[in-house]
């Protein structure tokens, strides 16, 4: 693929943040963002299926015919996150403890299933690993900001209001409009630019 | 003993529908939450097939965990089997919305095929196994949450109806006021957690 | 036949086959993800110093023996056997260890285990004659766990082997039910276990009836 194609895919993450522009697996990003490590640890499951899903589907996408495509998906998803589910409750009891529940909630993040209909199934396996490691990087970014920023604010306001889900709404809401500020404020800057650049040439 | 199972079911529906609202509470099932939520009307829709979606679902997986899983000992493969179910059901329920109710069926659109992808559903159905929930009481927590999804949808339309109406600053607009809003909604709920019969 | 039932069949076939193999990939894992071996490390030593107290530091129950972990010829019954006779029970006897020095010698502990909802659930319940000083969790990845009353374990001290627990009835509606009865179940046969066997793992020649070792040993 060319160095265009590349750059539009692997800032994909960033520039289409499953979070903040896509607005897409909402459901763990506001219940376990309520500190760090959970925020970093259902992120990166989260991205491991991301990048798997997206191969495997990519691999297998001429092979699996139109009219199942969708319970196909949903069955490789489903095993990949039981996967994970079986690593979590073996390796690492302590987390099963506080995100356990949700690693199972991973199958029906809308961003998997999203990525998988909108690239995978319809890319080569290349293109298919940068944009999963792309998006999964960018949501593991935008959920584990969250979880810092409600930290804090926890640490500085005491427990009870932003380590809760009403906390949780208004930080994704407030960090969304400042997210849709700066992106706006970019966008007009370089608006300004072209427009600068237009009047020179003429 | 029967009066002590009433009280159970009680709890079962007060939770579902105020202390322990999916939406509002465990923070769960906002995707369609946040884009359908605009018009009243579709909302209740929304509600409707959510609740009969969740219900269904929950029991079905119940039978299949009590007595296909559990016996043999396959229970990690409860995840994949309980998607498979929903989205079967949602499958079927588009079917027959397609027949029965051709306005409920456009005014959902996509939003449809979404029920599969709700948090709501597949949570409630782990939730119910996890609490070692009878059949009955799966019925009933599965109709409970439905209902209390129903409510926050509703109330949510509401608000987002007049907010049309108002001058809302450029970086708020669309999800990050509705954000917000659901913010505020769920302050409101929290107050409920007071009331418990456990 | 015709081609939109070829293509139908291919469908379901793909489907069904794509099912197969990811079922089979996972009942593979599941053989080969860490089956739970029971040893007498520091941390199993620890707990048993907790609930069963040597009178000594964790370091020297374990290195001088004060805590010694049995084997099959020692209480007379294969594990495994005893495990399989006993499958009604939904749970199993994992290991046996007696404390032969120090304050509670005498003493033993069973490790137990039962399915719960994430996984099994290991359970450690000492005894002393035929009463239960003491029991606590091992190891465990359930989700809901801290949904659990943190004095459960403390609630069975001064049971005894014939007694049927029952914590549900004790603790009711906790939010966590299979945590709960995989703990129930666990505890359950050890002290099946108990009653069966402690007159092999403690045998009344080495050990006065209050369990105090021989001056010899």
């Amino acid at each position: 693929m060319n160095k265009e194609e590349f750059k539009k895919t692997a800032l994909g993450g960033l520039i289409n943040n499953p979070v903040f522009v896509l607005v897409l697996g909402m459901c763990p990003t506001i219940a376990k963002s309520d500190n760090i490590i959970n925020a970093l640890s259902l992120g990166l499951c989260t991205a491991f299926v991301l990048i798997f899903s997206n191969v495997i589907i990519s691999l297998l996408r001429k092979a699996i015919p139109d009219k199942v495509h969708l319970p196909a998906y949903i069955v490789i998803i489903a095993s990949l996150v039981t996967l994970v589910q079986m690593f979590v409750s073996s390796f690492l009891p302590d987390l099963n403890d506080s995100i356990g529940a949700f690693i199972s909630l991973i199958t029906v993040n809308c961003i998997i299933l999203g990525r998988a209909e909108a690239f995978a199934g319809k890319n080569k396996v290349l293109p298919s690993l940068i944009d999963g490691v792309s998006m999964g990087l960018g949501f593991i970014a935008a959920i584990t900001l969250l979880g810092a920023v409600r930290q804090l604010l926890t640490i500085i306001f005491g427990s009870g209001f932003f380590d809760k889900t009403m906390g949780g709404f208004i930080v994704l809401g407030l960090v969304m409009a400042v997210f849709n500020a700066i992106f706006a404020s970019v966008k007009e800057k370089q608006r300004k630019k072209t427009v600068l650049i237009e009047r020179e040439v003429a | 003993m029967i009066m002590d199972y009433f009280l159970a079911i009680i709890s079962i529906v007060i939770s579902g529908i105020l202390t322990n609202n999916v939406v509002l509470n465990q923070s769960i099932g906002m995707c369609p939450f946040l884009g359908v939520s605009k018009k009243t009307q579709s909302a209740i829709g929304m509600g409707l097939a959510v609740t009969f979606v969740i219900t269904v679902a929950s029991c079905v997986c119940w039978i299949i965990y009590t007595f296909i899983l559990d016996p043999l000992s396959i229970g990690y493969l409860s995840t994949v089997a309980f998607i498979l179910v929903i989205a079967s059901l949602v499958q079927l329920l588009d079917i027959a919305l397609k027949k029965m109710s051709p306005t409920l069926y456009s005014s959902l659109g996509v939003y449809l095929a979404l029920i599969t992808t709700n948090c709501a559903v597949l949570g409630t159905a782990n939730s119910v196994i996890s609490q070692g929930l009878d059949f009955f009481q799966t019925l009933i927590t599965g109709l409970a949450i439905g209902i209390g999804f129903t409510v926050a949808l509703i109330l949510m339309a509401g608000i987002r109806e007049k907010q049309e109406l108002y001058d809302v600053p450029k970086p708020f607009r669309g999800f990050p006021i509705a954000l917000v809003t659901a913010g505020i909604m769920a302050m409101a709920f929290y107050g409920f957690s007071g009331l418990s019969f456990t | 036949m015709s081609r939109p039932v070829f293509n139908a069949l291919k469908a379901t076939a793909v489907l069904v086959i794509i099912t197969a193999v990811c079922v089979g990939a996972l009942a593979l894992c599941n053989m080969f993800f860490p089956k739970y071996v029971p040893t007498l490390d520091g941390a199993t030593a620890k707990l048993i110093n907790e609930i069963c107290p040597t009178g000594v530091s964790d370091d020297i129950a374990l290195s001088d023996g004060y805590i010694e972990l049995l084997g099959d010829d020692d209480y007379g019954v294969k594990l495994a056997d005893y495990n399989k006779a006993n499958k009604s029970a939904k749970a199993e006897i994992l290991a046996v260890y007696r404390q032969s020095k120090g304050d509670n010698a005498g003493a033993f502990i069973i490790e137990a285990k039962s399915s719960g909802r994430d996984g099994d659930v290991v359970v450690l319940t000492a005894y002393k004659n035929e009463n239960i000083v003491g029991a606590t969790v091992k190891k465990q990845g359930e989700s809901y766990w801290n949904k659990l009353p943190t004095d459960m374990f403390e609630s069975l001290v001064g049971e005894n082997v014939y007694s049927e627990i029952n914590l549900s009835a004790k603790f009711g509606k906790t939010g966590a039910t299979l945590s709960l009865t995989a703990v129930n179940r666990a505890v359950n046969i050890s002290n099946s276990f108990a009653k069966e066997h402690n007159r092999s793992i403690v045998k009344p020649d080495d050990f006065t009836v209050y369990g105090h070792a021989k001056e010899s040993e």
